[in-house]
């Protein structure tokens, strides 16, 4: 299947974007990991945010976000967040950061604190985080729940058998599965989300297989997207998936008990994001708790 | 006035380093172009670039020939804008 084609229109609202995390230096996974989104989604209006400095401790394979020693952290950024999120009037917003094993809590007190200014500048902003997995660190899992996101999101990324080959050798299948599970212990309402890219090899019992473990720790929301390799120096893809596939592995993960699915080529966590916040919370609001 | 047309440098405007394959040239000299449509392909390794010319006009270059690679910044055409008289 030919690689997809993207428009690179950039309308007066790209440019709106683009000047308001540049003026106020808040970097975006958006430019960060060539996302083949930006153009719909600046041109929407909508950037997700990057916090903690553009350059992250790991190097996962897959990922083209910068790897190396990061920049301390600006104690301004979670109120210069905060100021982009009302520049651009994002009602949803969502937040993503690099890892950051430099530091003792991984960035967990910063990432809360963001999410305390974002809300406190924002009334009614609705907040989805998708965080590292801070070593698997319950009180760093704790410390962002606590500052009252309505999803909290982390990556399994890819199947078990992968895991070792695509992310980085501190990440872990298990540790980021324990991770949403610690989420959803720590508050029951959080709508909890997790990521798998298709197309580095995988078989499809293995991702049914991580489908059912990301149940197993009570995940509401699955994201399934077609790895796309950033460049030569990353690992190979190995299939394109159809978009009848998707649709069977998004039929797979309705039937598996996800209140929502997004599943395309395309997708990313952050994509569609507030739809499948809003339709999680509706099914979710269907079934006792306990049993979603 | 004589405008040239440069692969946007706003394209994941703080993230530099990647680099691009021309795939198709989509118009040619001569021919006239309106503003949003599109002027060639590029390639990249996630995906085939669709870029658009800024400027309604007719083509007066084609900078590049498929398999030319190119960045950010990168002079692609020279576009005879509609209205702005001689440089």
């Amino acid at each position: 299947m030919e690689k997809v084609r993207l428009r690179v229109s950039l309308g007066d609202r790209y440019y709106k974007v683009l000047q308001t995390v540049s003026s106020l230096g808040i970097a975006t996974v958006c430019e960060g990991a060539l996302c083949p989104n930006v153009f719909d989604c600046w041109g929407g209006g909508v950037a997700t945010f990057m916090i903690m400095g553009d350059t992250c401790t790991r190097g996962c394979r897959f990922c083209y976000v910068k790897k190396g020693t990061p920049q301390p952290l600006d104690p301004e950024e979670p109120r210069k967040v905060a100021e982009a999120v009302r520049a651009l009037a994002l009602d949803y917003v969502t937040i993503t950061s690099v890892d950051r094993d430099d530091l003792p809590d991984g960035g967990a007190a910063h990432f809360a604190e963001t999410i305390r200014a974002v809300k406190e500048m924002n009334e009614g902003v609705l907040v989805e985080v998708l965080t590292p997995d801070f070593s698997g660190d319950r009180r760093a899992v704790e410390k962002v729940v606590a500052a009252g996101p309505e999803v909290f999101a982390h990556n399994i990324e890819t199947v078990r058998r992968l895991t070792p080959i695509a992310r980085d050798r501190r990440a872990g299948y298990e540790q980021s599965l324990e991770v949403l599970r610690i989420a959803k212990e720590v508050n029951p309402r959080v709508v909890t989300k997790s990521s798998i890219l298709l197309g580095m090899g995988e078989e499809v019992g293995e991702v049914e297989e991580a489908m059912r473990d990301l149940r197993s720790v009570g995940v509401d929301v699955l994201v399934l997207s077609q790895y796309l390799r950033p460049s030569p120096r990353h690992l190979p893809l190995r299939k394109r998936y159809t978009l009848s596939e998707f649709k069977q592995l998004e039929e797979l993960g309705l039937r598996l008990g996800f209140a929502y699915v997004v599943s395309h080529p395309l997708a990313r966590t952050s994509y569609k994001a507030k739809e499948a916040y809003l339709e999680a919370k509706k099914r979710m609001a269907l079934v006792p708790e306990g049993h979603i | 006035m004589e405008r040239q047309v440069l692969l946007p440098l706003e394209l994941w405007p703080r993230r530099g380093g990647w680099v691009g394959k021309v795939v198709s040239v989509l118009k040619q000299p001569g021919e006239r172009v309106e503003k949003g449509e599109a002027l060639l392909e590029v390639e990249i390794e996630k995906a085939i670039l669709v870029i658009e010319s800024p400027y309604s006009g007719r083509v007066k270059e084609i900078s590049v020939a498929p398999g030319k690679t190119v960045w950010p910044g990168t002079p692609v055409a020279k576009v005879e804008v509609d209205g702005e008289g001689k440089a």
